[in-house]
């Protein structure tokens, strides 16, 4: 027999069992539409991280044939003035950074590892150019675990060979400082070659109008991958310098989050 | 109401939401058989009678979630089970199942039928023949010829008298008695109901359990909801329509246990009619009376209208594949008329009690509840011989009632199905893996 506790608990089941489904019902009928509304935000969220996925990845595919052109000509200029030995070294240097260039991609990656790289295309250069080429890098010991999207730093270093230093007669001087600036990581590159700055304007104005036939150009790229990952908080500059020469500058928020898998 | 095409009379132009598809499931599951067989469970079989059924639904409903998204991910764009039967069986299969489909809502609706009429007579003192015309009528008109748009109107007005009387009225007398008074009533008029080991009340709740599993599996109306919504919503909609429909046998049922600790009782009728006495509020009475005839009205209404679906679509289409929308849809409010001539007709004719009629189609229902399951995992076309095991299942239910008591033949014919089919299965697959299948190992 059911005690009377028993029947109790019976009767508060049968009394609330059809208030609590009341109540859930009322639910789905004010919250489904929101619940959907925020299910389709979600997925659209999720189509978009793809496609800037899918953008990104292909920017930085376009990224590499720029640098294996300017690579390639310096190589090209190695073989011309019949430098056997430093053509040697620059094709052993190549082999190794290519190795890097086709198994990056990740979105971002530490400083140190692009300031590697980067090392390795300007021992390239410093073949080329012997004693003519002094390099100074200066990057603060807490930057280098810092993410940067990959081939930034190489892309401006390509750029002031090609735009500047190449043409540079007598002493060519590469400057790269990395500092941090409030919450920003601060990148710049100065050379004193001789008409960088008209040749950088041109490769962005060109990039600029044509943003889908360039290929070998780099700055509207960086620009482009910057702004895919941190939206309108990086920046990227070019200044002459009264000197001569140009000073490239990139500012882009301090963060550690690099998926570095290697 | 004017449609354009047939496919949107049956199952609406856009599809429907959890909210309103649970809506719409709970209409046609609260029915004439929840007001007046809950409280019959209850008298039987004690407590647990309203316990069983409350279960049987909710199991029953949660488990045709799933297999419902099977269904719509084999075919996504029918509208009836017919549509579904047509691609998954043979010839000879689809027709009988059209024919055990075609029986089973004639009886669905004569249940409606009949819980109307008596619910008018006891309410209103009309003479049974002529409130059966007026409630026919009514539903011919809201369902046959509204077509599903005035279905779903209907469903949400329904639903929320349905709550609102089977919170307000238990809430209201509970308070008002105490319930250490109604306990004690019980106790004193009706101690068998609160026995615990009460064995034929769990009998109950798992032959219950097995016909409703049976009657949701081939439930037309359930069907056609299972293409009104989107294919992900499927499971979460009936999932929370079951949990939902549980709360409201077990209400209806702390109604009636209102009206029985005050005393005996003649008939499960009589009881009702105690209830309507004894709600003294105006407010409530009208919320009651609302309620009882809305339950009744959407599920005769959804019968009605799913019956003249697989008719038209399934049947009449079949031999003039060239109707034009109009002449389907002209056919299907003819149709209206003429079903609901002929279930006014059954009702008036044949008068037996909501339980017998439960156990007696209870025997079709648990006969069909494996056959269409497996049709429905069978990959590609199932055969025929899985239906027929049902049949036999039929045969042999109803030939076992002349001697063992109608729970029996329930179980009798479901075992006899589910005997049949496991055999037959049985020799299919070794058929197919010993002997049909040429040996590769050599």
């Amino acid at each position: 027999m059911i005690s009377f506790e028993g029947f109790t608990l019976l009767i508060l089941l049968f009394i609330l069992a059809p208030i609590i489904g009341a109540i859930a019902l009322l639910f789905l009928f004010i919250f489904e539409k929101r619940i959907d509304l925020l299910e389709n935000k979600n997925l659209k969220i999720e189509l978009e991280k793809e496609l800037q996925q899918a953008l990104y990845n292909q920017l930085n595919q376009q990224i590499q044939p720029h640098f294996l052109f300017n690579t390639l000509n310096v190589i090209l200029s190695l073989a011309r003035l019949n430098r056997t030995k430093e053509l040697v070294r620059a094709l052993e240097v190549l082999s190794q950074f290519l190795k890097f260039k086709y198994k990056s991609t990740e979105p971002l990656i530490s400083l140190a590892r692009e300031i590697t790289y980067t090392e390795q295309y300007l021992e390239i250069q410093k073949l080329r150019f012997g004693d003519r080429l002094r390099i100074q890098l200066d990057c603060a010991e807490d930057l280098l675990q810092a993410s940067i999207p990959p081939f930034v730093l190489q892309t401006l270093v390509e750029n002031a060979f090609k735009h500047g230093l190449e043409r540079k007669m007598g002493e060519a001087i590469l400057d790269i400082r990395i500092s941090r600036k409030d919450d920003d990581v601060l990148l710049t590159v100065i050379d004193n070659g001789s008409s960088g700055l008209t040749a950088f304007q041109n490769e962005s104005e060109i990039e600029t109008e044509q943003p889908h036939e360039k290929s070998g150009h780099g700055l509207d790229n960086i620009r482009r991958r910057l702004h895919l990952c941190f939206g309108d908080h990086a920046q990227l500059e070019l200044a002459p310098i009264s000197e001569g020469g140009t000073l490239v500058s990139v500012k882009w928020p301090c963060t550690y989050e690099q998926i570095d898998l290697r | 109401m004017t449609y354009l095409s047939f496919r949107e009379y049956v199952v609406g132009a856009a599809k429907i939401g959890i909210g309103l598809g649970v809506v719409s499931i709970l209409a046609r599951w609260v029915t004439g058989n929840t007001i007046f067989g809950s409280p019959e469970a209850l008298v039987k079989y004690g407590i647990f009678g309203g316990i069983g059924f409350a279960l049987m639904g909710a199991f029953a409903l949660s488990m045709f979630g799933l297999l419902g998204r099977k269904v719509r991910r084999e075919l996504s764009e029918g509208m009836t089970i017919g549509d579904y039967m047509r691609d998954k069986l043979h010839p000879f299969g689809y027709w009988l199942m059209i024919i055990i489909l075609l029986i089973t809502t004639i009886e669905a609706m004569f249940v409606q039928g009949m819980a109307g009429g008596v619910l008018l007579n006891i309410l209103f003192g009309l003479p049974i023949p002529l409130g059966l015309l007026c409630f026919f009528g009514f539903c011919v008109l809201f369902a046959g010829i509204g077509g599903i748009r005035s279905i779903h109107r209907f469903a949400i007005v329904q639903i929320v008298i349905t709550f609102a009387a089977i919170i307000l009225i238990p809430v209201y007398f509970f308070v008002g008695k105490g319930v250490e008074h109604v306990y004690n009533g019980l106790r004193l008029y009706h101690p068998y109901l609160l026995v615990l080991n009460n064995n034929e009340g769990l009998f109950f709740i798992i032959t219950g359990l097995l016909i409703g599993f049976g009657q949701v599996f081939v439930d037309q109306a359930s069907w056609q909801r299972l293409y009104m919504m989107e294919e992900k919503k499927i499971v979460p909609t009936f999932l929370v329509s079951g949990l939902i429909f549980a709360t409201v046998p077990l209400a209806f049922s702390s109604l009636i246990i209102i009206v029985l600790f005050t005393g005996g009782f003649d008939d499960i009728y009589s009881l009702l009619f105690d209830l309507v006495r004894k709600i003294d509020t105006m407010i409530l009475l009208v919320l009651f009376v609302l309620c009882a005839f809305g339950a009744i009205m959407s599920a005769f209404g959804a019968g009605l209208h799913s019956m003249i679906s697989l008719m038209v679509n399934n049947v009449y289409q079949l031999f003039r594949p060239d109707a034009s929308e109009r002449q389907k849809i002209r056919l299907g409010y003819s149709l209206a008329i003429a079903i609901g001539a002929l279930s006014y007709g059954l009702t008036i004719y044949f008068q037996p009690t909501l339980l017998d009629l439960l156990f007696f189609f209870g025997i079709m229902y648990a006969s069909l509840f494996l056959p269409v399951v497996v049709i429905v995992l069978t990959k590609g076309k199932a055969p025929t011989f899985i239906l027929i095991s049902a049949v036999m299942g039929f045969v042999a239910g109803y030939s076992s009632r002349m001697y063992v008591d109608p729970m029996m033949a329930i179980w009798i014919a479901s075992l006899c199905t589910a005997l049949v089919l496991t055999a037959y299965l049985c020799m299919t697959w070794l058929w197919k893996r010993y002997i049909r299948t040429p040996d590769h190992t050599r």
